[in-house]
């Protein structure tokens, strides 16, 4: 059976106890038509970059099935109906990715990251105010 | 091509790239700058990044301030790497992990933070 990986983002006003019963739910429809799901993923309330039905936030949570095709087509098709669910992505993988997706590693990190474009840097101690004579610029 | 490559293989990176603009007039008085030698494709190589959708961090290196998706010619990256690299943008931009217009650092990094909040 092909391997597949499902991200899907459920509407932001939903309790974290309805998520889980909708994840849940989601998977008894891939498990009924002879999948099995491999992992599941919480990425939790995240932030939207744009507003997708007028959600600004939404509950994100990733999926991997393996799965036949018929039991993504159900899953989807499912999903199409559930208004909670704003939108899915269903991907095709060659092979399952081992441990936590890079979203939420990026989140232990913290905001250190050690990336170049990462989080803000911590506070920076008392500095004494620089002093300088304003002989060519007129403010003040 | 690749005496090219071998010429420097490690340069830091940095943001300019080094081969993008002949800093001089069209008419060939002063003749063009040359790259030196490619910039390596950051894709490449023994510990580089996955390109994966569900990076928007890394993935928001090779936007433009604008959201754009960057020219290899920038990046440097190989045709290979940029194809997968506009898909994998594309997917993160689909599940508003990234945006469409607008600067995806900040929008990025903004998402990320809220729930593990370092005491200061």
């Amino acid at each position: 059976m092909p391997l597949y990986e499902t991200v899907i983002i459920a509407r932001q006003d939903l309790a974290p106890a309805q998520v889980d019963e909708l994840t849940t739910q989601l998977q008894a429809t891939v498990t009924s038509q002879g999948g099995k799901t491999a992992k599941m993923e919480s990425w939790g309330l995240r932030n939207l970059a744009y507003k997708i039905n007028k959600n600004r936030k939404g509950h994100y949570v990733l999926f991997n099935f393996d799965a036949p095709p018929q039991a993504i087509h159900e899953l989807e098709r499912t999903m199409r109906i559930n208004e909670d669910v704003l939108r899915y992505l269903s991907i095709k993988l060659d092979e399952f990715e081992e441990g936590q997706s890079a979203i939420l590693r990026q989140r232990d990190e913290g905001e250190e990251g050690g990336d170049r474009f990462g989080g803000d840097r911590g506070d920076r101690g008392y500095r004494a105010r620089p002093r300088r004579d304003n002989s060519d610029t007129g403010e003040e | 091509m690749s005496a090219l490559r071998s010429e420097r293989p490690s340069r830091d990176r940095d943001e300019t790239p080094r081969n993008a603009v002949p800093s001089t007039d069209e008419n060939g008085e002063q003749r063009p700058r040359r790259p030196r030698g490619r910039k390596r494709c950051p894709f490449t190589g023994p510990n580089a990044p996955k390109i994966d959708y569900k990076d928007p961090r890394t993935l928001a290196r090779y936007l433009s301030e604008r959201g754009k998706i960057m020219p290899a010619r920038l990046s440097g990256v190989s045709a290979k790497n940029q194809r997968k690299l506009a898909l994998a943008i594309k997917r993160a931009r689909f599940l508003a992990l990234m945006p469409y217009v607008g600067d995806a650092r900040r929008t990025v990094n903004q998402s990320v933070t809220p729930t593990t909040q370092t005491a200061a």
